[in-house]
């Protein structure tokens, strides 16, 4: 269970993160139909939702690995607890993510 | 452009089966049957509702594949479109539907993990709400993927 709820935990709190950083290390261009590690100069229309989705798939199967494998104490009821309300508050977060990549950039 | 249109209405279908397999679910959770009734209503909310996490979860999976596919075309030919028209929040909240589509595969584990591996009887309320929450994801992507295609228009 442990585990479980820190890879979902993990994965919806660095999403938006990776997103409202610009922290891609996966891009894809698709009008040359080209992938690349990080940003092309020179190429345009740069796509990072996969790059986002793949950095956040990362870095939740470590956080997962990490709470399987170092014992801790917590309360039976304080993982699912943790992984049903925080998803909730980065889809708020969410909203303003998009605010920062579509008004302030 | 004929592979394309063949995959937004594989993803359209699949998205319909997931949007009534996480309904059926998300009511008859946060609405359950006290007892039992005839009605539509009562019998649309008596559902046995753990049988519909595997489905759920495996829907999920290829409506975000398959959305994921389309995405880059949605890149050279809508959002250019759209910025031209002067509908650049349109975009906007498609990313937001990006980020939600995102945030769903992310709860997706500990989903299935308390419609599978835990007792029903127990963790309700954290069961209940990220069944909600993936409820809202689906809900919100499917109608705003309505809403965008419609502001388009299909083949145009």
């Amino acid at each position: 269970m442990r585990a479980i709820a820190a890879f979902s935990v993990a994965f919806v709190v660095s999403y938006p993160l990776f997103t409202v950083n610009n922290l891609a290390f996966l891009w894809y261009y698709p009008n040359d139909a080209r992938w690349s590690i990080g940003k092309v100069a020179g190429l345009r229309n740069g796509m990072q939702w996969y790059g986002w989705v793949l950095d956040a798939l990362i870095f939740a199967l470590v956080i997962g690995a990490l709470a399987w494998a170092v014992p801790l104490r917590s309360s039976r009821s304080a993982w699912p607890a943790l992984a049903s309300i925080v998803p909730i508050a980065m889809l708020i977060f969410s909203v303003y993510v998009v605010y920062v990549n579509w008004w302030l950039r | 452009m004929a592979t394309i249109t063949a995959i937004l209405f594989i993803h359209l279908l699949l998205a319909l089966a997931l949007l009534g397999a996480i309904t059926h679910q998300t009511i008859s959770v946060l609405w359950p049957v006290r007892a039992t009734s005839p009605s539509f209503g009562a019998s649309y909310r008596a559902v046995r509702s753990a049988i519909y996490a595997n489905p759920i979860v495996v829907l999920y999976l290829c409506v975000a594949l398959m959305g994921s596919l389309l995405y880059p075309q949605y890149r050279i030919s809508v959002l250019p479109w759209l910025r031209a028209h002067e509908m650049t929040p349109y975009g906007a909240v498609f990313e937001y539907k990006e980020h939600v589509v995102a945030l769903g595969l992310g709860v997706l584990p500990i989903y299935w993990y308390l419609w599978k591996m835990v007792d029903l009887r127990e963790q309700q309320l954290a069961r209940n709400i990220v069944t909600a929450f993936l409820a809202f994801c689906v809900w919100f992507s499917f109608l705003y993927g309505h809403v965008l295609n419609n502001a388009k228009g299909f083949g145009s």
